[in-house]
């Protein structure tokens, strides 16, 4: 399938609309317009662009400031809407004089259900997927003059279609090769992609310091003497030219996409010189929305060891893609692919890691061939299990559940699945926890002040019904107010989120909210958000609610679901083992040419700051475990007992206040032969991450077929029949063999 | 010479200012068109879209005493009309059919997929992969192209510099050749 080139789609984009408004329309507007307008600030107050009418629905405005432009370029921009609204003319007599479009089929189609509800953080359906070839630009209708103009000034057109194509094949070819150039073809300034000139002077230390450090048995010697003291040590030095810390918080995450690949195959691009892979994070990241939005998009690349031998990240332990990517496959959609985050699908399994007994974390790190890419290519497997913390030694809660009660949570029984959810939590509480309750639609409003007496928090719940819009703001604030007057130092204070996401009301977007939920939760008020509902549901919004929140997010798109997280995963959900949990994995450069993780994007910390304390990073609750999988190129030639690589993991122990570091040497040695030797966890791990990196569009699954996928599940599911997660393998397989009929039938 | 639109419109929101209802009149006859057009292509519908229209300017007539005149009427009216189209997307009670529909649609989805085809499947999937961008990517390209707004005037109703829209810009158009490029994978 051809790529549409950003041309091709700007000039489609561009295409006039072969459709008149309706006969009559224009009178019913006039016949709308009230005796007196009220016209009192006109000149003198406000810009129209800062605050629109109707503003309030934009569910995360930017912020924006007054206007910038100087008052000089004023009749520049007067002649330019000039000129477009002449060209806006004409392109209409344009589309006069060409014949509307005859069909009612192509009306019918528009009006099908969906296409209502695509919404801003709607998907595309998918379903029709293969029917869906772009139509050849030669086919495109002719733009106005004036439109043409428009593209031209954005740098969009070409001089013909001829150019136009030849400028895509080489595009396309350029794909594997040159990112920088691919960004440079509107006439945009390239931004010198930052890779040094030269290995700096450390990087030869550390590369030292790793043979001799690892080899002289460092292990749980020095931290951080393994890898040479690198993290912290040298800032900049390892070739990830700009830190990027996670800017969670800006609001372009919002509805980002996550799917497009980013970086060039490596696999296929064989070596050599290939630059500016280096982890994500030397992208022009340090441009407004850049940042954020730049990391979102892309899928890890494969970073040569050479030039970046350490990969650091935040901990994550939500699980709601799964459960969201569930939701879609079971409602006959394939899901959208920006929902798919691959951690989030690797740690809704438990892979039988056995939590330590009395430590923080168990760590654990494996690696095997897989069948889904090169026989020099390993999976890396690391796990990090935390403590369990037995139900009577879990301290006591106050929870304040926030509920949204909004039109919207009247959908598909939304709000019946949250009542039911909070019934199954409310059973495994005990005497000693404390609820209270907050409702929000317009307005929030305390339902039920923190009581012992659960009873009456049950028919506080069982008397919620749906009403009016959603200001999730409020909901939250007075949550947080209620949290913060029953503030008990000595128990888990968490606030529960049950919502749909969709927050269209509210003074500002989410900034502000975001703002007070970070310095809550380092008071110590923590923030779980549970999802609900499909279309129209806000993704983003609750991860990242739930991520500046020190809280998990999972997205309840059944009762089991909701028995997993609020009984089974109680202490988890409720009880912090870990704060601010960070891995670094170092890869040992003369063992491995090349690695990548899978997921993560969003959680990436910049090398240097492994050590920064002051870095938030992932929160990790009792018995949750959370795997990290990187795939890795060999360099030929390793023996046996060569380290691969160490694992890292750096946080806060609730139990202690201290910061602790603990550390894993996986060695060449330790890794199986063939996958068929693999452990269970690890061949599960590997269909599961797989399944998402062929759901989200991943560059390095574009060989891989869901059918083929689906059979190595079902081999799998039977050989993990027996185990403790032997429904949830079974399933997967189920979801797996579905996608694939929706997707290559 | 015809007087530009830019300070044709101006001119009407000044007579609108001084109590002239018909120059009211005029500027809806000047921009419904364009409204119409950008709320068609938002929402797919064209019934639907001739209500947002309506909407927009009942919303417009309520509103204009916050309209100061700073930016063309054109364009503040534009980004109303895209409220009135978000607005419309939030509103419970307009989504209930679709999840009926859907639900009662679930047992054998697949033939959907052949019934689609030809090039308004293809403008669809393009309306559609533009609503699954982020809201200010969203923004820009519905104005730029849907509302034919001049950078310029977009990026002062932003509040950021037409460098800044360019490069929004850009990135939509990078994340609807993916989206486009993955959907007819």
């Amino acid at each position: 399938m051809s790529r549409l080139t950003e041309r091709e789609i700007a000039r489609k984009l561009a295409e006039p609309l072969d459709e008149e408004p309706p006969a009559g329309l224009l009178d019913k507007i006039k016949s709308e317009i009230p005796p007196v307008i009220s016209m009192g600030a006109l000149g003198s107050s406000g810009t129209p662009g800062g605050k629109p009418p109707g503003g309030e629905v934009r569910p995360f405005p930017t912020p924006t400031p007054a206007s910038r432009i100087p008052r000089r370029a004023q009749w520049l921009m007067a002649a330019s809407l000039a000129v477009a609204v002449l060209g806006g003319l004409l392109s209409w007599r344009v589309v006069k004089m060409q014949p509307p479009l005859p069909t009612s089929e192509a009306v019918d189609m528009q009006t099908r259900p969906e296409s209502a509800d695509a919404g801003p953080t709607g998907s595309p359906s998918e379903s029709d997927a293969e029917s869906m070839s772009p139509p050849p630009p030669a086919k495109a209708r002719p733009l106005s003059p004036e439109m043409e103009k428009q593209l031209g000034s954005l740098g969009y057109t070409a001089p013909g279609d001829a150019v136009l194509s030849d400028e895509s094949a080489g595009m396309r070819d350029q794909r594997g090769a040159g990112d920088a150039r691919r960004r440079n073809e509107a006439g945009e300034p390239v931004q010198p992609v930052e890779v040094p000139s030269a290995l700096p002077a450390p990087m030869v230390d550390k590369e030292q310091a790793f043979e001799t450090g690892v080899e002289g048995g460092v292990v749980g010697g020095v931290p951080g003497g393994v890898v040479g003291g690198a993290p912290g040590g040298v800032p900049g030095g390892t070739g990830r030219g700009v830190p990027s810390e996670r800017k969670d918080d800006s609001p372009l995450r919002v509805g980002e996409n996550r799917a497009a690949p980013a970086a060039p195959k490596q696999k296929a691009a064989a070596a050599a010189g290939t630059t500016g892979t280096t982890g994500g994070s030397a992208e022009p990241n340090d441009e407004a929305y850049g940042d954020t939005f730049y990391r979102a998009v892309e899928t890890n690349p494969f970073v040569d060891t050479e030039e970046d031998r350490l990969s650091t990240f935040g901990l994550d332990v939500d699980t709601a893609s799964y459960t969201v990517a569930r939701r879609y496959l079971q409602d006959g959609n394939l899901p959208n692919p920006n929902s798919v985050r691959i951690e989030e699908l690797v740690n809704f399994f438990d892979y039988g890691d056995a939590p330590p007994e009395r430590e923080d974390f168990a760590l654990r790190a494996e690696g095997a061939p897989t069948p889904f890419a090169g026989p020099e290519y390993r999976l890396l497997r690391f796990n990090v299990r935390a403590r369990q913390i037995r139900p009577e030694d879990r301290k006591p809660a106050v929870l304040i559940f926030v509920v949204d009660i909004s039109g919207s949570m009247d959908m598909e029984n939304r709000l019946g699945l949250v009542k039911r959810s909070l019934e199954l939590l409310l059973s495994r509480l005990r005497a000693g926890d404390k609820v209270g309750l907050v409702v929000y639609g317009d307005r929030a409003r305390v339902l039920l002040e923190p009581t012992f007496d659960l009873e009456q928090v049950r028919a506080a719940v069982g008397g919620l019904r749906a009403e009016g819009s959603t200001n999730a703001e409020a909901g939250l604030t007075a949550g947080y107010d209620l949290a913060n007057r029953y503030f008990r130092p000595e128990a888990n204070n968490r606030i529960l989120l049950c919502s749909d996401g969709v927050a269209n009301v509210g003074a500002t977007g989410p900034e502000r909210i975001l703002a007070r939920i970070g310095g809550e939760a380092r008071k110590g008020i923590e923030l779980t958000t549970l999802g609900f509902g499909m279309g129209n549901y806000n993704d983003v919004l609750m991860e990242q609610l739930a991520d500046k929140g020190d809280g998990r997010y999972a997205y309840v798109d059944t009762l089991d679901e909701a028995r997993r997280v609020l009984v089974e995963e109680l202490e988890g959900t409720l009880e912090t083992i870990a704060k601010d949990a960070k891995v670094q994995v170092a890869f040992n450069p003369q063992v491995v040419d090349r690695w990548r993780l899978l997921g993560y994007e969003n959680r990436d910390i910049a090398d240097e700051k492994f050590r920064d304390d002051t870095v938030d990073a992932g929160e990790i609750g009792a018995g949750h475990g959370v795997t990290a999988l990187y795939e890795v190129k060999l360099k030929p030639g390793a023996t046996a007992d060569r380290p691969v690589a160490n694992l890292h993991l750096r946080w806060k122990s609730e139990r202690t206040g201290r910061v602790r570091e603990e550390e894993k040497l996986l060695r060449v040695s330790q890794m199986a032969r063939s996958w068929d030797g693999a452990t269970p966890a690890l061949r599960l791990a590997s269909v599961v991450a797989e399944f998402g990196e062929i759901l989200r569009g991943s560059y390095w699954a574009r060989g891989s077929s869901l059918d083929a996928l689906a059979r190595l599940a079902e081999r799998v599911a039977r050989e993990q029949r027996e185990s403790r997660r032997g429904a949830d393998v079974a399933e997967l397989a189920k979801l797996i063999g579905k996608a694939s009929r929706l997707k290559e039938p | 010479m015809r007087e530009p639109d830019g300070a044709l419109e101006n001119r009407l929101v000044a007579e609108l200012a001084a109590g002239d209802r018909e120059a009211a009149e005029r500027l809806v006859e000047r921009t419904y068109r364009m409204v119409f057009g950008l709320l068609r292509r938002l929402c797919g519908d064209p019934d639907l879209a001739a209500d947002l229209t309506q909407e927009t300017y009942r919303k417009a007539w309520d509103a204009l005493a916050g309209f100061d005149g700073r930016s063309q009427f054109s364009t503040w009216i534009c980004r109303i009309a895209y409220n009135t189209f978000l607005n419309h997307l939030r509103r419970p009670r307009r989504l209930v059919p679709f999840d009926e529909a859907r639900e009662a649609a679930v047992p054998d989805p697949a033939p959907a997929a052949d019934v689609i085809v030809g090039q308004a499947a293809a403008g669809d999937r393009l309306r559609r992969a533009v609503m699954a961008l982020p809201e200010d990517l969203r923004y820009t390209v519905t104005a730029l192209f849907w509302g034919d707004l001049p950078v310029k005037e977009v990026a002062r109703q932003e509040g950021i510099t037409t460098v800044a829209i360019r490069k929004r810009l850009k990135k939509a158009l990078q994340i609807l050749a993916n989206t486009l490029e993955e959907d007819a994978r």
